[in-house]
């Protein structure tokens, strides 16, 4: 075991970490502004990816160019999505949104595997890896960091500067008060979604560079961004971004110790400890509501 | 002793005809139909089971199981290995399932029944993918080869019968839960948790209680199922699809109702069944369809939407 291999692990962990921790952020905003937990999430990862396999493969279209098609298309389905359907159980109980987002995400694997089949799509391009001294880091993981950094930035600008993105944050701290300083709190949720939603679908595309998917690997996603939700707090932005680095680098490193299929379970394990001990997650606030 | 959980009886005896008269045309069954027919009843009653077992947690207390699964495979994993490598007898074997499924559900109950709703539903959805993963890389369990079963288990008429005797009982005991005191509680920590506790009930205790019960019934169920289709392995035994369906199934005929699984499973393994043969994936979507429609326009589920409306009883308590 060298430094070097280490060093690698850690740099990865990150790198995928960033990655999974901006993917979380779209669905931690879902909960902080409409108390909806979507569990279609992961299936709205791998509509982006079919849209920018089917891109690549009909017109030759590179993964980081069909961001210019998923991300307006996720923002649209996600606001469709809303408007449509998630709209009427926002002031249901949790039960009913939690059920009704699991059946969206049966519905949309149905409708993927029913009209692509289950076979495995990947994009086959070969991209290397970068040399640093004694480290090599594999150029695709590179790229979806950096897109996951921008992602963040124009986030945070978003959150900060521009007053559709305050509103949000109103809204997610109280959404009472937001009302009453008159914030429209549907449009508020429409927006939510729809950004959320975009996230998903370009994370979709991005993973292309990374792993094959099929209709059935949504589920897989859902769980990974509520594991990281979970430990950087409901309705908390950067905590996701802190919880998926945590949990990639704990991931990568523990693949030195146990058999690297093991690794959903560590990352169950860190959940459920993390909800035990601390269940308002490393950067929540207080219990919540 | 008994007594002292039914705290009232009802009129049994207009109710109980219909129950009493499918079940007796379901053990004539296997005299007078087809083998493929039989095997449609066998399976339809292996998903009046799961739903029901589902139903039984997920309907009285409303928190969501989504890792519902787990249960099934760890019975059928716990039949199959008293089976193969101990010999225990067939009825022995599947209680054994049962048992090790309630085990699982009463050890993990504590960290994660303590959790809300959706940290709840997604903390089980975790464990179960967990316990896929841990079954698929396990010597001890044969990881991904799994267990085949020897031809000398093979009695699909016995098989039958077991499948509807563990059918039956889930209805059962659901009547009886349902009509007894732990029902009494359950109803109340389903409607308002904080306030039942601030009364004085137990919630953990009686949430453990049905979540136990229910993991027992699914065990049972799995390991039926498991001797039926003579192999497990972990993508078959922990596969989420089994959640989805009970879940649909449940929801569909009514969450928190007697006979709302029932008729759920009815109508939803006909149309898988009629379907699956001719466009696979297609009653995926119909679930999905059915599920979304069914929160947004009938949340209680068909047999939840008469009786409220007709202000008719179905066996339910209170």
């Amino acid at each position: 075991m060298s430094a070097a291999l280490v060093a690698e692990l850690l740099i990865l962990g990150l790198m995928y970490g960033l990655l999974y921790g901006v993917l979380a952020m779209g669905l931690t905003i879902v909960f902080g502004v409409m108390k909806v937990v979507n569990v279609a999430h992961g299936d709205f990862v791998i509509v982006g990816s079919y849209l920018s396999y089917w891109a690549y493969v009909l017109a030759g279209l590179n993964p980081i160019l069909s961001l210019l098609l998923t991300i307006p298309f996720g923002f649209l389905l996600g606001a469709a999505t809303y408007l449509g359907l998630v709209r009427r159980v926002q002031n249901s109980p949790e039960l009913m949104s939690l059920l009704l987002t699991f059946g969206i995400s049966t519905l949309i694997g149905g409708l993927l595997l029913f009209l692509y089949s289950p076979t495995q799509r990947a994009i086959p391009i070969a991209l290397g890896s970068f040399s640093y001294g004694t480290l090599s880091l594999p150029v695709n993981i590179s790229v979806a960091a950096v897109y996951a950094v921008a992602v963040a930035v124009a986030l945070r600008f978003f959150f900060y500067r521009t007053f559709w993105g305050k509103a949000i944050r109103a809204v997610i701290d109280n959404r009472t008060s937001a009302i009453l300083v008159g914030i429209n709190p549907d449009t508020v949720s429409l927006l939510t979604f729809g950004i959320g939603i975009a996230i998903a679908s370009s994370v979709g595309s991005i993973i292309m560079l990374l792993q094959s998917v099929s209709p059935l690997s949504g589920p897989d996603f859902t769980l990974i961004s509520f594991v990281i939700v979970v430990l950087g707090g409901l309705g908390n932005p950067p905590g996701a971004l802190v919880g998926g680095v945590v949990l990639g680098v704990v991931e990568s490193l523990a693949s030195l110790v146990v058999n690297a299929a093991m690794t959903p379970a560590i990352g169950f394990l860190i959940m459920v400890a993390v909800l035990v001990i601390r269940p308002q997650g490393i950067m929540g606030r207080r219990g919540g509501d | 002793m008994l007594k002292d959980l039914l705290f009232e009886k009802r009129k049994l005896s207009r109710y109980i005809v219909p129950w009493a008269v499918a079940l007796a045309l379901l053990v004539l069954a296997p005299y007078f139909v087809s083998p493929s027919l039989r095997s449609f009843l066998l399976f339809l009653l292996m998903w009046i089971a799961l739903s029901q077992s589902f139903n039984m947690f997920t309907g009285l207390t409303g928190y969501v199981n989504f890792g519902f699964v787990a249960f099934y495979g760890l019975g059928g994993y716990g039949m199959t290995i008293s089976l193969l490598h101990f010999n225990i007898p067939i009825y022995l074997a599947l209680i054994i399932g049962g048992l090790l499924s309630s085990a699982f559900a009463f050890l993990v109950s504590w960290p994660t029944l303590r959790l809300r709703g959706a940290y709840f539903a997604i903390a089980m959805l975790s464990l179960a993918q967990a316990l896929f993963v841990i079954f698929d890389n396990w010597n001890l369990v044969n990881s991904a080869t799994g267990y085949t079963f020897p031809v000398v288990y093979y009695d699909p008429t016995l098989e039958y019968y077991y499948m509807l005797a563990v059918a039956a009982f889930t209805v059962i005991c659901l009547y009886l839960l349902m009509n007894s005191r732990v029902g009494l509680a359950l109803k109340a920590i389903k409607q308002d948790e904080e306030t039942a506790v601030s009364i004085g009930i137990n919630a953990t205790f009686y949430k453990a209680l049905a979540f136990a019960i229910s993991a027992f019934f699914a065990g049972i169920a799995g390991g039926v199922t498991t001797w039926t289709i003579t192999i497990i392995d972990p993508p078959s035994a922990f596969d989420t699809t089994i959640t989805l369906t009970s879940i649909s199934m449940s929801m569909l005929g009514g969450l928190g109702t007697l006979s709302g699984p029932v008729i759920g499973a009815l109508i939803l393994y006909s149309i898988e069944h009629y379907f699956g043969l001719t466009l696979p994936y297609l009653h995926l979507i119909v679930f999905g369809i059915i599920i979304v429609v069914v929160v947004l326009v009938i949340p209680q589920g068909i047999i939840g939407e008469i009786t409220s409306k007709l202000k008719i009883r179905d066996g339910g308590g209170g």
